[in-house]
């Protein structure tokens, strides 16, 4: 066994850390949401740097386009599940730290069940879906949250519900709604320098370090953003905004019913009403995404049952031609429709769902 | 009147440059408007304006010299 004063001696030795603050970490307890091109330096950092309990989370396998910033895995990796690879490394770095693997892409249950438990959040997440969901959370429980984000050359990082005097700003009053479609390009699309989430990572994990120890300036209620081409950071002061406060669910039960992947991914979702689909409906392949337990069944109508939750596996059994997804009310049919809104078939919401279409609100 | 306009992130795409220099606008709409009239493209982008530092209001005031930031929202990571 290694003794801690070996381990952890450049830090220790540091003017303003010593073992009061060594001390400090080693109680702490972070959980890193995402463990792509952000959470890998991040959860290396942390753990080299004595975290008491770090969690990770991911749903993500490996993949070769992942390895150019993800520097936890190797060619060896592809195709195994990040968490399960991250947690082994991480604990053959340092093995006197807990490591708590979470296989599950974050929502709002986990949430509201795993944040009490932690100190710190920090979302290393790759799209606007998990980043307003995790904001969301972490304003409501009032946890202190680490921001960072990437895009092409340039990155953000920001410490959101943090202030001591209550002062605190969140995401949302920065951007109150998520952008459409349209608005930003995902890296996935746009492209990102392999070293900048690796950057702006470590940028996370020293915010992390900074407000567990409380050393130095956090950057509380400021926006940092980094551009990797000219290595310049310009950092933006964010107040609290009326347009802010009036987008966050208001309570944690009114955040479990927002749908963030519609939210954030769907712009807006052509909706079919039942007197146009009864009169056009050979022309469409009816989807019903409700699970199968879910009553009425359509047993009078032709069409496909896919529930939801099966939808992204099975996106191949959807022939070429527009589809009409339908739900119990109309809200999952809308976010199915989100979820394929990039194939090549035309896709629409059926208005009201099996309630409107059996008449059944009557 | 001197003031500098930044541009960050994605929307630097459209603008093809990462600042520019303004000489007179008086509020922070009316200087969106005039940029959104030499850069049309950034109608479809989402973005926040800060002066000086720190996130604007619509109706501010902008000062002789100063800076102005045009950020967008990243989803990368």
């Amino acid at each position: 066994m290694i003794s801690n004063t070996e381990r952890y001696q450049r830090q220790l030795i540091l003017d303003k850390f010593g073992s009061t603050s060594q001390e400090k970490l080693s109680k702490s307890r972070v959980l890193v949401i995402g463990a792509g091109g952000l959470g890998c330096p991040i959860l290396q950092y942390l753990a080299a740097a004595g975290v008491g309990t770090l969690g990770i989370a991911d749903d993500d396998k490996v993949t070769y386009s992942n390895l150019n910033r993800q520097i936890l895995y190797g060619q060896g990796d592809v195709g195994k599940y990040k968490v399960d690879i991250a947690k082994e490394k991480i604990e053959a770095l340092n093995n006197e730290i807990v490591v708590v693997a979470y296989r599950e892409r974050w929502n709002q249950d986990l949430s509201i069940t795993y944040f009490p438990n932690y100190d710190i959040i920090v979302d290393a997440t790759d799209n606007f879906a998990s980043r307003y969901l995790i904001n969301d959370a972490c304003t409501l429980l009032k946890k202190p949250l680490v921001f960072g984000a990437v895009s092409e050359y340039e990155g953000q990082v920001a410490v959101f519900n943090a202030a001591a005097d209550g002062s605190s700003v969140n995401y949302r009053d920065l951007f109150p709604v998520p952008p459409k479609n349209n608005e930003v390009r995902s890296c996935a699309e746009a492209g990102v320098l392999g070293v900048l989430p690796g950057l702006i990572g470590v940028m996370q994990a020293t915010e992390v370090i900074k407000l567990i120890t409380d050393i130095g300036e956090s950057l509380i209620n400021k926006i940092a953003i980094y551009n990797g081409l000219t290595q310049k950071i310009y950092s933006l002061v964010i107040t609290k905004t009326t347009a802010g406060y009036d987008t966050l669910p208001a309570t944690l039960d009114a955040f479990k019913a927002t749908n963030y992947d519609f939210l954030c991914n769907a712009g807006t979702v052509p909706e079919i009403s039942r007197e146009d689909w009864l009169v056009n409906k050979d022309n469409f392949i009816l989807v019903d995404v409700r699970e199968k337990s879910e009553l009425p069944r359509l047993s009078e109508y032709t069409h496909l049952a896919i529930p939801l939750s099966e939808l992204p596996n099975r996106i191949d059994e959807l022939n070429d031609g527009d589809i009409v997804f339908i739900c119990q009310s109309g809200v999952r049919s809308q976010s199915a429709a989100a979820l394929i809104r990039n194939n090549s078939n035309k896709v629409y919401s059926f208005k009201g769902g099996v309630i409107a279409l059996m008449n059944l609100s009557k | 009147m001197n003031i500098e306009v930044l541009f960050f992130g994605q929307l630097t795409d459209i603008t093809g440059c990462t600042s520019l220099t303004m000489e007179n606008p008086v509020a922070v709409d009316e200087l969106k408007k005039q940029v959104l009239i030499r850069y049309p493209g950034l109608t479809q982008s989402k973005f926040v304006i800060a002066v000086n530092n720190t996130i604007s209001k619509e109706d501010e005031m902008i000062a002789d010299n100063s800076k102005i930031a045009f950020m967008p929202p990243f989803s990368g990571g």
